[in-house]
């Protein structure tokens, strides 16, 4: 068992709100962990300090066990990709234009993307059923099909780990499953990945970690079978839930 | 499949690019041929041409100084400052990630306007007026770019708010100068020079800002990629892995030189660089690497038509701000029109 990040008394704050005050965590390699908790708890802030989007104030972040702040920007973009949780609605590329951009920590300065690229393109394109959004402009997708996309342009990136910020949220019920599935499928493959999600549902449908923020410390950490219980649901949304069981799927009822 | 799109794409850029380019010496040699001190045959030209290239050829020494003098540096100049602009502008609007944005908009236009100002005021040279205008251009935006520091924010639309206050700030100084003018012959001196005009350029100027375009130009689309990238925003051009800061200030400084050069020969063009990228972006899409090229040559021939219309249209020279003012607010409403909806998506 080894860790891909290991974070130690991590302290940030923002200008007018202190968010994390010390908190220490690590994530395991090729495994999914969930980050969940309220608005404002801090899932986005920490996914963001993981990425290097915003600095801290102190605190150690090893990321294959070298500093964060050690390695360039492209280095870094070579380890870690990141799936946004609000797309720009005004990027009006093309989806293979955009996809391709995904290649850009491969790209030289002074270069653009090359046939090469596009061909790994459209191979995840066609791995993933969206070969009939490519020559559509991004902006009129719809908001479940632009998540999809850009979630595939991490792939394209083809980093160790992939960071998500609510990937879910736009996505029907059939979409919800198909992502989800994928993020099992990936984890073979041997990528970690790292999520945000408000719903505690899709942590039970497959082995993984969850870690339970509120208000920027760690309620509880570890194996989805041990930490998604009632008691720290509670004490994370304040909601008083029970589990109700059908077939194999476990499911909340609230 | 790809392949397919980007080979289509690739036709459609080639033809595009060649039907401008055709238009563009088309208009050149025309804008050559017209104008204030009488038509001049397209033989004439062609004769011309060939004896700077060292045939023998007998030419009307009147008509080859009209060409040498008057014609040849001014069309060049719109040409160059068409182009310039154009891109500038373009390069703005993806950098920020707004289609709203001009060349003007981390203020070099206001500051330009007041070097230029300054220099009327002190009775300096043509020389002098320019090389004022071209610094002050620079200060602004250089203050632009140190406010957000002061204000402890530094994304884009912070940047753009210094702009406006730059460009606000430097709007009164230029009232002051203005107040402060001879109203005889200075003041129409400052408000013609602001609205724009190639009708002195000469072509020693053309050739001070020459390099400066060229180099600016190339740099930009060698960086086409990065622009494309660093206009998903800051975090996500992180992502992937380009040094945001350190690009952006290399897009800026490049727009900013090809801006101020362009004020530096022709005073404060409007318009161009938010309505030619617009169009452009129209026909070919949204990659600046397509969109670079494309919109330079286009904003290059609108120009040149301009002028000749500056100049045929009455005896006295007409402002160029004046005709691309009006230009531009009826082929910016056409374009919103058809494309208004997407912006306030």
């Amino acid at each position: 068992m080894s860790n891909v990040i290991s974070i130690e008394n991590l302290k940030f704050s923002y200008p007018r709100k202190n968010i994390f005050d010390d908190i220490s965590l690590s994530f395991e390699k090729n495994k999914v962990t969930y980050i969940m908790g309220n608005n404002g708890s801090g899932k986005t802030t920490l996914l963001k300090i993981l990425c290097r989007f915003l600095d801290v104030e102190s605190g150690t972040i090893k990321i294959l066990d070298k500093d964060i702040d050690g390695y360039s920007q492209t280095e870094l973009s070579k380890v870690i990709s990141y799936v946004p949780q609000s797309i720009k609605q005004n990027i009006t590329f093309l989806v293979k234009d955009y996809l391709v951009m995904g290649r850009s920590p491969y790209i030289k300065f002074g270069f653009s993307p090359k046939e090469k690229d596009y061909e790994i393109v459209e191979k995840y394109a066609e791995e993933l059923g969206i070969v009939d959004l490519l020559n559509r402009q991004f902006d009129e997708l719809s908001g479940g099909q632009k998540q999809v996309v850009s979630i595939v342009k991490a792939l394209i990136q083809e980093t160790p780990i992939i960071i998500m910020d609510e990937p879910m949220s736009a996505l029907d019920l059939g979409k919800q499953a198909e992502v989800l599935s994928l993020l099992s499928k990936l984890v073979l493959k041997g990528k970690t990945i790292i999520l945000t999600t408000h719903n505690p549902n899709h942590a039970l449908l497959f082995d993984c970690n969850v870690c339970f923020l509120d208000s920027g410390k760690i309620i509880a950490y570890g194996q989805n079978t041990k930490t998604i219980t009632k008691e720290n649901i509670y004490a994370v949304f304040g909601k008083n839930v029970e589990f109700s069981s059908k077939d194999s799927n476990v499911m909340f009822k609230i | 499949m790809i392949e397919e799109i980007n080979k289509r794409q690739k036709k459609k850029f080639i033809i595009l690019f060649s039907v401008l380019l055709f238009l563009s010496i088309i208009i050149f040699l025309l804008s050559l041929m017209i104008g204030q001190y009488g038509f001049i045959p397209i033989s004439e030209i062609f004769k011309m041409i060939g004896k700077a290239f060292g045939a023998q050829c007998t030419i009307n020494n009147s008509s080859s100084n009209i060409i040498e003098f008057v014609r040849l540096p001014r069309t060049l100049a719109a040409f160059l400052i068409g182009g310039s602009l154009s891109i500038a502008g373009l390069v703005y609007q993806n950098t920020f990630n707004n289609k709203l944005v001009s060349p003007d908009i981390l203020g070099v236009s206001a500051g330009s306007c007041v070097g230029a100002g300054i220099a009327i005021l002190l009775g300096l040279s043509g020389f002098f007026v320019g090389l004022s205008a071209f610094v002050f251009g620079f200060i602004a935006v250089l203050i632009a770019l140190l406010l957000p520091k002061l204000f402890k924010n530094k994304s884009s639309l912070m940047l753009i708010l210094s702009g406006i206050i730059v460009g606000a700030f430097m709007n009164s100084i230029i009232g002051i100068i203005k107040f402060l003018a001879d109203k005889e012959d200075k003041l129409s001196a400052i408000t013609f020079w602001m609205l724009g005009s190639v009708s002195n350029v000469k072509m020693i100027d053309i050739l001070y800002v020459l390099p400066l375009i060229v180099v600016s130009t190339i740099v930009l689309i060698v960086m086409s990629h990065r622009i494309d990238v660093i206009s998903l925003g800051e975090d996500e051009a992180k992502s992937l892995g380009i040094n945001y800061k350190r690009n952006r200030l290399i897009i800026i400084i490049c727009s900013t030189v090809l801006t101020a050069a362009s004020v530096a020969i022709s005073g404060n063009v409007g318009w161009v660089g938010l309505v030619i990228p617009h169009l452009t972006r129209v026909i070919i899409g949204n990659k600046s690497k397509d969109c670079l090229p494309l919109s330079f040559l286009f904003g290059g021939s609108f120009m040149m038509v301009v002028d000749m219309m500056s100049r045929t249209i009455s005896v006295e020279n007409i402002p160029l701000s004046i005709i691309t003012g009006i230009f531009g607010a009826v082929i910016y409403s056409i374009v919103l029109i058809k494309k208004g909806r997407e912006l306030n998506e």
